[in-house]
């Protein structure tokens, strides 16, 4: 019959088992007791971080990491815009007073000129892209778009629509985005959006719960803008997005509070604009 | 009678006989005429008489890599990156199959498999987390983490040095070996879902997602191949289904192994001929993406002080391990437990695997550093099963 050698003496084993334990054992006290050249204990990572994933992540960790992936995908597509109050016989002025103004000419940076006054007047705003060289900014009454920050490059104004405190810039040679490529055409609300709006270095975001947006009537557009409330404190000149990062509208003040310029709103007016200003040019 | 393809004529082949002894050893012996008497005494012992994979392949990607002469430069081996995931994928599936296909028949081997494997990985991933407190080696990774990651390496086995039918205890090693990858395997799925991913996704997720993966890719499997018009299709399916299992676990930075495990253990347990259409197709490319992952590994290898500076206490401590772990379980299958450690000391490619595969989600140092352990240890093992096993074997005979 095979033996499997159990008929063999079980000492043997044990002693076998406890002298390779043994040398082990006291091996790794004696190497243990000499120092990794260099070494230092603060850059040996605790053992909490594999356990990190067993952790219940927090919603607005989640949040947070969607927004972030929203302005990486939104970025290209936002240039920002640094406006500062128009004096008069300046060209954004002029326009303000009239409904349109096309081919308003290059305005330069702010800088020389400007007094610590207008530097507190000075708002910065974010501009959608929406032709490869054209991008879409809200400009108040009484402003002008002066400069992109980071950038050294007058601005040029290809049309201002007064009426809708809108004007279409040139973005020059600068790489981006078509911010309405993608469009969302409509918002049925009750949904967080991710709100677009301008630092000295760059478009940000944040977060917003958009509620009821029902469809209004503004009698200075010819499509219905979406209501946001009289008590809204979304900043006029904010660009809403989709947190899947597509383009929701810009927001701009009506006479019933704050409200979204929609996307067919924001074609019809660029398309109305941009022809005004290729027909001045004429 | 003789089995067939066993040969009883190496169990006859080396070692003096009577009048070997009468005229004594020839001597000084060159070292080919040690390497000849070693191989001759490891057949006569029932060990196979070949040099392992391991000991060729291993050196042959450090030379290759770029570290020597530089054949295998960075950028062939990031792309080749891919193909070592679908390899582990397959490795998997080998073990998944050899599961499903023997655990109803042998589950004291399979509970002593496991026994043995977690000792040895509790052993070897203890002393590794103390030896690094303690000399401050920076791991760049969490302590914990690259503990555990190098234990699982160090757990398996491969008993390539036995002879399945030169003696009893060789085949209950072999089955144990066979065996003692399933439960490394399921904690390294663990680990994965613990480290922090790059990947959405919560650890429960993650820990589930190899076993959703497998249970997909064994469906998909199942449905395309015996449904297969001509042999070439067939191959290609199976290959498809292959690289769909790695892929997914490369995209979902979860562990191919637990994906192949599970998607062959399914195409056993399905009805049909799943498994078998696999076996077959995969015997084509099994050994070529074993030498591949060897040579990667090699060639991926970088020496390190940091890595000479674990090697020491992870060559003891798998060997402690190791025969502790046969010490607990050679009671449950009733072989000896000198013999059952002697043969499980070649850790074999699945531990090359594992090394691989957590260095592809541990930080680029520690990545380095496990693998270029695991990779200078399993060359250290193999010679050492195959110049002092057997006399350690042969020790306990007279």
């Amino acid at each position: 019959m095979a033996s499997n050698g159990l008929d063999e003496p079980s000492g043997r084993e044990t002693r076998l088992l406890v002298l390779v334990v043994a040398v082990a054992f006291a091996v790794l006290l004696l190497l243990a007791r000499f120092r990794f050249p260099g070494s230092d204990l603060s850059a040996v990572s605790s053992s909490a971080a594999p356990l990190s994933g067993l952790a219940a992540r927090a919603t607005f960790d989640d949040m947070a990491e969607t927004l972030g992936n929203v302005l990486a995908r939104v970025s290209p597509m936002v240039v920002v815009v640094q406006l500062e109050p128009a004096t008069a016989g300046e060209p954004a002025a002029r326009a303000a007073r009239g409904r349109r103004a096309g081919g308003a000419g290059a305005v330069t940076p702010a800088g020389a000129g400007a007094t610590p006054s207008s530097n507190a007047a000075m708002r910065l705003v974010p501009a959608l892209r929406v032709r490869p060289n054209l991008a879409l900014v809200y400009l108040p009454a009484g402003m002008r778009p002066v400069s992109v920050p980071g950038l050294d490059l007058p601005i040029e104004l290809v049309a201002a629509d007064a009426e809708h405190s809108m004007a279409l810039i040139r973005t020059g040679g600068l790489p981006g985005a078509d911010g309405m490529a993608t469009p969302l055409r409509t918002f049925g609300g009750f949904a967080y959006v991710a709100l677009i709006d301008a630092t000295p270095t760059g478009p940000t975001a944040q977060p917003i719960f958009i509620g009821r947006a029902d469809p209004v009537i503004e009698r200075h557009w010819p499509q219905a803008l979406t209501a946001l409330g009289a008590n809204s404190n979304i900043p006029a000149g904010s660009l809403l997005f989709s947190m899947a990062g597509r383009f929701i509208g810009m927001v701009t003040t009506s006479d019933l509070g704050n409200a979204i310029v929609p996307v067919p709103a924001i074609e019809a007016l660029v398309t109305q604009m941009a022809g005004g200003a290729r027909g001045a040019e004429q | 009678m003789t089995p067939p393809g066993r040969d009883l004529r190496r169990r006859e082949l080396g070692g003096p006989d009577p009048l070997d002894k009468r005229l004594g050893l020839p001597r000084p012996p060159s070292p080919l005429t040690w390497l000849l008497s070693l191989l001759r005494t490891r057949s006569a012992l029932g060990f196979a008489p070949s040099l392992t994979p391991a000991v060729i392949f291993l050196p042959l990607g450090m030379l290759l890599g770029p570290h020597a002469i530089g054949v295998l430069s960075p950028r062939l081996l990031e792309r080749l990156d891919s193909v070592v995931t679908v390899a582990l994928a397959v490795l998997g599936v080998v073990v998944g199959a050899a599961l499903a296909r023997e655990v109803r028949a042998a589950t004291r081997l399979f509970f002593a498999a496991s026994a043995e494997s977690l000792i040895t990985t509790g052993v070897v991933a203890g002393a590794t987390a103390y030896f690094v407190f303690a000399t401050g080696l920076p791991v760049h990774a969490p302590l914990a983490a690259f503990s555990l990651a190098l234990g699982l390496c160090a757990s398996t086995s491969s008993a390539t040095s036995a002879d399945p039918d030169s003696e009893p205890a060789a085949a209950v090693a072999t089955r144990v070996a066979d065996f003692d990858d399933v439960v490394p395997i399921l904690v390294g799925v663990l680990a994965f879902a613990l480290l922090p991913s790059k990947v959405e996704g919560s650890a429960i997720g993650l820990a589930f997602a190899p076993i959703l993966l497998g249970l997909t890719t064994g469906a998909i499997g199942w449905l395309l191949f015996e449904r297969a018009e001509s042999g070439p299709e067939r191959v290609v399916f199976v290959l498809g289904t292959l690289a769909l299992a790695g892929g997914s676990a490369a995209y979902l930075h979860v562990s191919p192994l637990g994906v192949g495990l599970v998607a062959g253990f399914t195409w056993t347990v399905a009805p049909g001929r799943a498994d078998r259409i696999v076996a077959d197709d995969l015997h084509r490319v099994q050994h070529p993406l074993v030498v591949l992952l060897l040579v990667t590994a090699g060639a991926l290898a970088v020496p390190s002080i940091a890595a000479v500076w674990l090697l020491g206490p992870y060559l003891l401590c798998r060997v402690a391990g190791k025969v502790v772990g046969a010490w607990a379980s050679a009671r449950i299958v009733e072989v000896s437990p000198a013999d059952l450690a002697s043969y499980l000391m070649s850790p074999g490619v699945l531990g090359i695997a594992f090394a691989l595969n957590f260095r592809q989600t541990l930080p680029e140092p520690a990545g380095e550093m496990l693998l270029a352990t695991v990779a200078i240890g399993t060359a250290a093992f193999e010679l050492f099963a195959l110049a002092v096993v057997p006399n350690w074997r042969r020790g306990a005979r007279t």
